[in-house]
């Protein structure tokens, strides 16, 4: 076969099979519903930023105010340990204090 | 060998510093009836100071002064059921590393069966390093270590000027939860 033949059976036109138009016109038509149908809410940027400013919203500042809590108890737990060893060693520096006393006035 | 004393040079000032393992002595809380434990360093020691005035203590300023210089508050006190539950062999290492160190026994009073030791360590000019005290009583035993710049003045404010609760204001108040009411812990610091 000589290359003009090739060529020539190369770009034959052969008729679409029957149906071909129907197909297409079927397939851009889906796709063009698809294209303008909206994107469900939860898939919207402007709907998850929304969301995520509110889960932030509620859980930070419980997230601080309960840490400013727990802060302030165990601020007042040794608070309260550094009285009792105020108290204790009071106590304890009295009694020497009064031991001194008793003893000075035996001698 | 060389290396050996380059590492007991090291070693040896490290050792020195070691504070003492009040640990080695909780072994008495388990025949006292009461037992009182407070170990307060470093930050939990001036997160407490922090907070000294939060319920409207008074002289809450002039403590805060004082907490703010110390580097650790130790105090171990136990009372026991009955005469002779301890013996003062039980205090001995604690004796002797106050002894190991820059310590002076300021104070000791010995009456019948009770003994009061009252300690100091060589500070800064105008101040002491630390204050220790042991007091022994047939039912009762305390020892209170104190360490960090406190002046004479403030010993003066430990053992009374200063308007500090008194114990049984504090266990009725609930401040000294776990504190000579029981036999529970009560440090500011995670001993385990």
């Amino acid at each position: 076969m000589s290359f003009e033949d090739q060529l020539r059976e190369t770009l034959r036109q052969e008729p679409a099979p029957a149906d071909f138009r129907a197909k297409l016109m079927a397939r851009v038509q889906a796709e063009s519903r698809a294209a303008a149908l909206p994107a469900p809410w939860w898939k919207r940027r402007l709907s998850l930023a929304l969301a995520a400013a509110l889960v932030a919203g509620a859980v930070i500042p419980a997230g601080v105010l309960e840490h400013e809590r727990r802060e302030r108890e165990r601020g007042l737990a040794a608070r309260n340990q550094l009285l009792t060893a105020l108290a204790v060693t009071n106590s304890t520096l009295r009694h020497t204090r009064e031991m001194i006393r008793r003893n000075t006035r035996h001698s | 060998m060389r290396n050996l004393w380059i590492v007991l040079a090291v070693a040896a000032p490290l050792a020195a510093q070691q504070g003492f393992d009040f640990k080695s002595l909780d072994k008495l809380g388990a025949q006292a009836k009461e037992t009182t434990n407070v170990t307060l360093e470093g930050p939990t020691l001036q997160l407490a100071a922090n907070f000294l005035g939060a319920d409207g203590d008074s002289d809450a300023a002039s403590l805060k002064e004082m907490v703010s210089k110390l580097k650790g508050v130790y105090v171990r006190a136990w009372e026991f059921d009955k005469d002779g539950m301890y013996s003062m062999a039980d205090v001995e290492p604690f004796r002797a590393y106050i002894r190991a160190g820059q310590w002076t026994r300021v104070v000791e009073v010995k009456q019948e069966k009770e003994i009061s030791e009252v300690y100091l360590k060589a500070g800064a000019a105008q101040q002491f390093g630390g204050v220790a005290v042991i007091d022994a009583e047939p039912r009762e035993l305390t020892i209170v270590y104190i360490e960090g710049n406190i002046s004479i003045a403030d010993v003066g404010k430990l053992s009374g000027t200063l308007d500090i609760p008194d114990l049984d204001v504090l266990k009725r108040g609930g401040a000294a939860s776990g504190a000579k009411g029981g036999k529970s812990n009560a440090n500011g610091k995670n001993d385990e």
